[in-house]
């Protein structure tokens, strides 16, 4: 048996709405920030956190442990971001086929290019050329604020693994960013 | 912390604070509604225990109070808990924060955001905007000379949370003699919106001196909610300059002829125009379009300069928003670079 040992349906019920409400009010934010730094855009970042919130619902009875609970988020965004992520990969090389148009175009060709090398546009998407673990121990490390062990423990991996993770995914968004920068100050647009 | 590490969490914490989470609570409250009229006793289904019992992952930012929450929201009472909260949380990492100061504006002084390396989370950059410890010149603290915050406190809990400053100085209580109203309202913000950017949340905040929560701060009265007395975040449009650049940072040196150029607006049409000078003379003209600008926030906008053939020397940067009204109003905010 391992349901919870006393209570009603309802307590069970309303003590699971309480703990996702406050979780959501104190949370919310950060995680789509999170998820975001993870899948790219917000719209697939707030579907991935929503859907852990509805996870983490759907098993308080197990875990009933509010200490546990950002934890237990943390891990289904991250496991959200990655099946997001597969998704897309399979929807990518569809339109690499068949057409062009990244999703969010609302400027000019011309400045479309400059804007993607710089500033957050260039960060998210010089995360989403690094390998995945990079990406997600470069992410919790680095934004999420947890350690070394912490990253291990959310990704079942070693902390030495942590290391060379993070090590190998900075120094290649470092070169990413910087390739950029130098790529287009002496070659300007025309070096396509 | 590495340098490396120290530029990752800089460039992350830049990315994120562009990215405005919309809200979905009414969507997740449908979902796990459904699945209680559709699954009765969803709780009680076995299997085996999720595995998340080795993960003790709890954001160093965040404090959290060990015993599990009280069955009724109730304010946070931060002054009877002492030894469990510990204020803030040191990292020996170094972390960045962005920091609201002060700042002018056609419409009287508003906020400007600027990104910086700290030590402590929460209290740092609190501090930093009390005391108008800005790098850019323009910018400072509308709080009176001497002010210090010594704590704040980021409660994880309940509903919302709440952020506690503590003050060091009881007679922060009444307005200075020359301060307005508003200049008082907008001092409070600076802590209010710096505060909020650390906890990632728009929780309330409230003041405390010595363990006595504050029922007004700079003769501002507090809202009183529960036992606690906390002010919320002003509207963004009413508080926030117009537009504020982040990048680049004041006094960057510019080595290879072109310069990146970020920051937040919200311009009729989305219009931002950035001007390069040497004082007297536009040397450099160009519009940049900002993600937005119908709404209630500031819309994150980005481009590269192309500075070739400026010779060395030292330049200004502005970022201009124009408000077509009937007596039309010019945003602008400054930074100063040099060539080499």
């Amino acid at each position: 048996m391992t349901g919870p040992p006393a209570g009603s349906d309802a307590a069970g019920r309303s003590e699971a709405d309480q703990v996702l409400a406050e979780l959501y009010a104190a949370h919310w934010n950060r995680l789509v920030r999170t998820a975001a730094l993870l899948v790219r855009d917000t719209e697939t970042a707030e579907d991935v956190v929503q859907e852990a919130f509805v996870a983490l619902h759907r098993h308080w009875g197990r875990l009933r442990e509010p200490d546990l609970a950002l934890a237990y988020l943390r891990r289904s965004v991250v496991n959200g971001a990655r099946s997001a992520l597969r998704r897309r990969t399979v929807a990518t090389r569809f339109l690499a086929k068949h057409g062009p148009a990244r999703s969010e175009e609302r400027v000019e060709p011309a400045e479309e290019s400059a804007l993607a090398r710089t500033g957050h546009e260039a960060v998210l998407e010089g995360l989403q050329s690094l390998a995945r673990r990079q990406r997600e121990v470069v992410v919790l490390r680095y934004y999420a604020d947890l350690s070394e062990a912490e990253t291990a423990d959310m990704l079942g991996i070693s902390r030495g693994a942590v290391k060379s993770h993070a090590s190998r995914g900075l120094a290649k968004l470092r070169g990413l960013l910087h390739e950029d920068r130098s790529g287009r100050a002496e070659g300007g647009t025309s070096d396509e | 912390m590495s340098e490396p590490e120290k530029w990752a969490r800089d460039l992350l914490a830049r990315a994120a604070e562009e990215v405005e989470p919309g809200r979905r609570w009414e969507e997740i409250q449908r979902a796990t509604t459904d699945r209680r009229t559709n699954r009765r006793g969803w709780w009680l289904a076995g299997g085996s225990a999720v595995a998340v019992a080795a993960v003790a992952a709890v954001a160093a930012v965040v404090v959290t109070r060990p015993s599990p929450p009280p069955p009724e929201p109730q304010p946070a009472g931060p002054s009877d808990t002492p030894a469990a909260v510990e204020s803030t949380s040191p990292t020996n990492e170094g972390a960045a924060a962005a920091v609201y100061f002060a700042g002018d504006t056609p419409q009287g002084p508003r906020l400007y955001r600027e990104f910086r390396t700290v030590e402590t989370r929460f209290l740092d950059p609190v501090r930093l905007s009390i005391e108008g410890d800005a790098e850019d010149p323009d910018y400072g603290s509308l709080w009176p000379e001497g002010a210090e915050a010594d704590g704040v406190t980021y409660y994880d809990e309940p509903s919302g949370g709440l952020l506690q400053v503590d003050l060091t100085d009881a007679s922060l209580r009444e307005r200075p003699a020359g301060m307005t109203e508003d200049e008082a309202r907008l001092a409070i913000q600076q802590v209010v919106y710096t505060a909020q950017a650390e906890a990632g949340a728009r929780a309330p905040v409230t003041f405390e001196v010595e363990g006595e929560q504050l029922e007004q701060v700079l003769g501002v009265p507090m809202q009183q909610v529960g036992d606690t007395w906390q002010v919320a975040h002003a509207a963004p449009l009413d508080t926030l300059s117009r537009v504020s650049l982040s990048d680049p940072a004041e006094g960057t040196v510019v080595g290879d002829g072109a310069l990146e150029v970020n920051g937040a607006a919200n311009a009729f049409e989305a219009n931002v125009v950035l001007t390069v000078s040497d004082g007297p003379r536009v040397l450099r003209q160009e519009p940049v379009t900002a993600s937005g600008w119908m709404g209630e926030r500031l819309f994150p906008f980005e481009t590269r300069l192309d500075l070739s053939g400026l010779p060395p020397g030292e330049y200004v940067l502005t970022a201009r928003v124009d408000e077509p009204t009937e007596d039309p109003q010019v945003f602008s905010d400054t930074r100063t670079f040099v060539v080499e």
